[in-house]
This record gives C-alpha cells, sequence and structure tokens, in this order.
C-alpha cells in the first residue's frame, strides 16, 4: 500500500475530534478515487454508518475567542463572503433531494436517505456557527439564513435556483432520466463536486494556516468527508446513466452550458486576500475540480464549453 | 400610482424595465454584471408571462404579458392566464401573498430560490441561461409603486428585521474589466428564447 493509499485509508475511519487534526487537503482528496473503484450504493451507505458525527459535541467556545480577538475586519468580511454561501447552500442541497429518491435504483435511494441525513446535519452545523460564533440571532433556522443573507453575491440564484426548479420538473417527472441527468449534473458534479470542495479548501486552508476557528475546521472537515460519500455515489449514478445510453451526455453538457453562461457573471467583488488566497488561484481551483470530477464518470468538455470555463468566475457556495 | 394587475401598471412595468437600470442601481453591481446583461439581452425575444395564482378581484387579469424584442419590452398587458399562457415562451407564478411580499421589497433572488415564483411553462435550463436577466426584471417589477400599499407594508414587517452584521460596511465593491464578451458564438446562440416560442411547453 502506498503512503498516499494509507492516509485516505487512515481519513478514513478518524472519529470527529481526531477529524480536527486531519489535513483538509488529505481529506479533500479522499474524495477522488479511480472510476473502477468508485464505491458501491450499500458500502458508501455503510461508511456513512460508521462516519456519522454529532453536531452538538461540539463546542465553538474557542471560535468565538479567535472570531473575536484574533481575526480582523477584513478576514471575518471575507470568510463570511464565502461561508455564507455554504450556509445557505446547505439548507439547498437539504431541501431538494428528496424527489431524487423517487426514480434511481433501490440501494441509490437508500443511500440517499443518509446523504439528506447529512445535509441536514450540515446546515444545523452553520446554524450553531453562526449563531455561536458570529453572533447571529433569531427563532429557527431561516432566521438565521435571513441574517448572513447579505453576504450572499446575487449570482448564488443562478446555480441554486436552477436547482431548485430542477427539483420541481423532476418531482413532476421522477423517471426521466433526462431529467435526473440533468439534476445530477447540477447537484453532484456542480454544486458539490466544485463549487463545496472548492470553499472548503479556501475556508479550511485558512484555518489550518493560521491556526484559528479550530471548531469550524473540525465540524467542517466532517462535513467535506460526508461530501465525499456524496459525490462518490451521485458520480457512479452519473456513470451509471451514461453506461445506459451514452447520448444522456447531451443532457450532461447542456447543463453544463447554462451553468458556466450563468458563470460568467459576477455582481460583486470578493477579496480573496485575506484569507491566503487569490482569484487566479480559486479560478485555476474551480477548474480542476470540475475536470477531476469530470474524469470520474469519462466525460470531456468540447472546447467551446473549456473556453467558457476559463472565464467562469466563481460564485464560491456548496452544500 | 396605479393598481397591481392592471393596464396603466403593466405599462409602467415596460417603461421602467426599457430604462433599467438607473444610475444608482448601476452602481451597486460590478460593471463585468451589466456586461453579462448585456451579453443576454439581444436574445431575448417571445412572451414572458408573470401570474398569480389565487387573484382576488380589482385587476384585470391575473397575469402580466411582457412582449419581448431583442431585450426590449415592445409591449405589455395584462391578461388572464388562459389567454396569456399559450403564446408565452416561459411563465412565471406565484401566490398573491408573495407577490405582494415581492412588491413590499423581499429579495427577487429568494422569490426564485425558494419557489416563491415558479417556472410553470418554458425549458428550465434555457430559462437559466438568462437568469439575472430575469431577476434584473423582477427587480424593476418590484420598485414600480402600486396603490394598495396597506397590504404591501403588512408583508413587509416579516422580513426587515433581519440581523445585518457590522462588518458588512466597507464593503468592497470594485469595478473591474469584462470578459463575458468572449463567449463564443455556439455559446450564445444557444440563449435565443425565439428558438422555442412555438415548440412546446412542459
Amino acid at each position: 500500500m502506498s503512503i498516499a493509499e494509507e492516509t485516505l485509508d487512515r481519513i478514513e475511519t478518524l472519529d470527529l475530534a481526531s477529524l480536527g487534526r486531519a489535513d483538509i487537503d488529505d481529506v479533500l482528496e479522499y474524495v477522488h478515487v479511480p472510476t473502477a473503484r468508485l464505491p458501491g450504493y450499500r458500502s458508501l451507505y455503510d461508511r456513512y454508518l460508521r462516519q456519522r458525527w454529532n453536531v452538538n459535541e461540539l463546542d465553538f467556545t474557542p471560535d468565538k475567542v479567535d472570531w473575536s480577538e484574533r481575526m480582523t475586519d477584513a478576514s471575518r468580511n471575507s470568510f463570511l463572503s464565502i461561508a455564507s454561501g455554504f450556509h445557505h447552500g446547505e439548507r439547498q442541497v437539504a431541501v431538494e433531494l428528496a424527489p431524487l429518491l423517487f426514480g434511481v435504483p433501490e440501494d441509490y435511494k437508500i443511500f440517499l436517505t443518509s446523504h439528506l441525513e447529512d445535509e441536514a446535519r450540515h446546515t444545523v452545523f452553520f446554524d450553531r456557527f453562526y449563531r455561536d460564533v458570529v453572533g447571529l440571532e433569531g427563532d429557527g433556522i431561516m432566521a438565521v439564513l435571513d441574517g448572513s443573507w447579505p453576504y450572499i453575491q446575487e449570482t448564488f440564484v443562478g446555480p441554486f435556483g436552477l436547482l431548485a426548479y430542477l427539483t420541481d420538473d423532476l418531482r413532476r417527472d421522477p423517471y426521466n432520466k433526462h431529467l435526473q441527468m440533468k439534476y445530477a449534473t447540477t447537484y453532484i458534479i456542480w454544486i458539490e463536486g466544485v463549487l463545496a470542495l472548492s470553499v472548503m479548501k479556501i475556508t479550511l486552508n485558512y484555518a489550518r494556516d493560521y491556526k484559528v476557528l479550530p471548531t469550524f475546521y473540525t465540524g467542517f472537515t466532517a462535513t467535506c468527508r460526508d461530501e465525499a460519500r456524496h459525490v462518490q455515489a451521485g458520480l457512479r449514478f452519473v456513470r451509471e446513466l451514461l453506461a445506459e445510453d451514452p447520448a444522456y451526455v447531451k443532457d450532461l453538457h447542456d447543463t453544463l452550458r447554462t451553468l458556466l453562461t450563468m458563470s460568467a457573471a459576477r455582481s460583486s467583488y470578493i477579496a480573496y486576500e485575506p484569507l491566503g488566497w487569490d482569484e487566479d488561484r480559486v479560478s485555476e481551483l474551480f477548474m480542476n475540480q470540475l475536470h477531476r470530477k469530470l474524469g470520474m464518470v469519462g466525460v470531456s468538455l468540447p472546447p467551446d464549453m473549456e473556453d467558457m470555463l476559463s472565464m467562469a468566475k466563481p460564485t464560491l457556495a456548496g452544500g | 400610482m396605479a393598481t397591481f394587475m392592471t393596464g396603466p401598471w403593466a405599462r409602467e412595468c415596460q417603461a421602467v424595465f426599457n430604462a433599467w437600470p438607473g444610475e444608482q442601481r448601476q452602481a451597486s453591481k460590478l460593471q463585468d454584471f451589466w456586461d453579462w446583461i448585456n451579453m443576454i439581452r439581444p436574445f431575448v425575444t417571445g412572451r414572458l408571462a408573470l401570474s398569480v395564482r389565487d387573484m382576488p378581484d380589482g385587476g384585470d387579469g391575473d397575469t402580466l404579458a411582457l412582449e419581448f424584442e431583442g431585450g426590449a419590452v415592445t409591449a405589455a398587458s395584462v391578461l388572464s392566464r388562459a389567454d396569456a399562457e399559450p403564446g408565452a415562451v416561459f411563465l412565471l407564478a406565484g401566490s398573491h401573498a408573495d407577490w405582494q411580499q415581492m412588491l413590499a421589497g423581499y429579495d427577487v433572488g429568494k422569490m426564485v430560490m425558494y419557489r416563491k415564483l415558479m417556472l410553470e411553462k418554458g425549458d428550465t435550463l434555457q430559462f437559466f441561461t438568462a437568469a439575472f436577466y430575469w431577476t434584473e426584471l423582477l427587480a424593476a417589477i418590484q420598485s414600480v409603486p402600486v396603490d394598495d400599499n396597506a397590504q404591501v407594508l403588512s408583508g413587509r414587517a416579516a422580513w426587515m428585521t433581519a440581523w445585518f452584521p457590522s462588518v458588512r460596511q466597507g464593503w468592497p465593491v470594485a469595478s473591474s474589466s469584462a470578459t463575458v464578451a468572449g463567449l463564443s458564438p455556439v455559446t450564445t446562440s444557444l440563449l435565443s428564447v425565439r428558438s422555442t416560442a412555438t415548440g412546446p411547453g412542459k
């Protein structure tokens, strides 16, 4: 077994407290497995049972001290500009998932019940972070979401509005495999596979390198490991659809064209520098994440879409 | 000041959107954003219908029908949904309560994301190819004053109390060079809504 494989095996078995000491780059790498080794749905469900963590075990007291005493206004502002996309993204992917269960293979249905529970728990994780660390107040999940909304880029409604409307399409016609492919491309490949993993890398690299927000680091790293299961199961589903009929690749490409067209817009500037990043590195990360996910399902982009990707301005959000 | 879902209100919506954005709105976003809108604009042709599912008495109908040609609204009227829908490329519909909330200033992005307006006719991918064009349209409609203010204001209280962090002040909004103009003809040819104007609805 190589050192890399040993590291990935170790990530698989860490408990919540130990995840706080894991390197986020190793956890992000854990998402990516060769196509031939994408686990089965039941195997991923079993992994969920072993890896499930309790969001109420987290104590945000050290993070609150970091937030108010060790972070600058600029870094708090940049952090909120990026993390708020995840705060809202988690809620969106939790509430939009259920209609996918209706028409997918039986073993994937079982896995998706765990996926749904994960997303609800991630939503609560961000709710706790915004209440206990940032200091938002309000009755219920939505009140706190409304509190972080001013930090959301207006372009957020692009991928997440599309997901909401595709969810309606799928709810009306759940066995339509063209719709399933469009939905999976938006949810699994784009939102979870590209946007979410980009946000995780930026915010968690910052927390690691500047040695701040240890509880956020722990919970969000655990979230990242959960996302690995979602992405692997979702990519397996996409690969199975393509194996059944390669013509479904048109639905995947059409969906990415719409997403990339929207990604050419941005309404406000995010200052990445206080978190140790710059726009060129973020764009490179974004492109790399998409290429790796497409590689896992054996799909490439035609040249015009590669050009669109090179001009994309990431809406940093996820779920 | 016009009454919601009447002919005068529809014509006011047309005038406001054709002059959109004003200086203040334009300055609130990066030039990149408006370059993207201008890239999309020429391809927006056909009818968009905006409907109220449970419209009470008092209007001229339940659906605002906007006719677009190259991104400009060339005609605006209020019709019944039965009359407006057949010729529409896209139809968005919401409840009267949600419409009132939007007119009172509720975020237009949330109107879409939380499905307060649902796409009940038209191709979803094609609709979202022009996503921010449509949200700007909703913002323009939202800016048109209506004379049933009591109802509008009663809808405002519920969402205006959101906590607003102090670190938000000094938000860095800067001008930036446009890059959207470089999108290929292959891409932009997909944006036309005209191509589906006579196609099957959902």
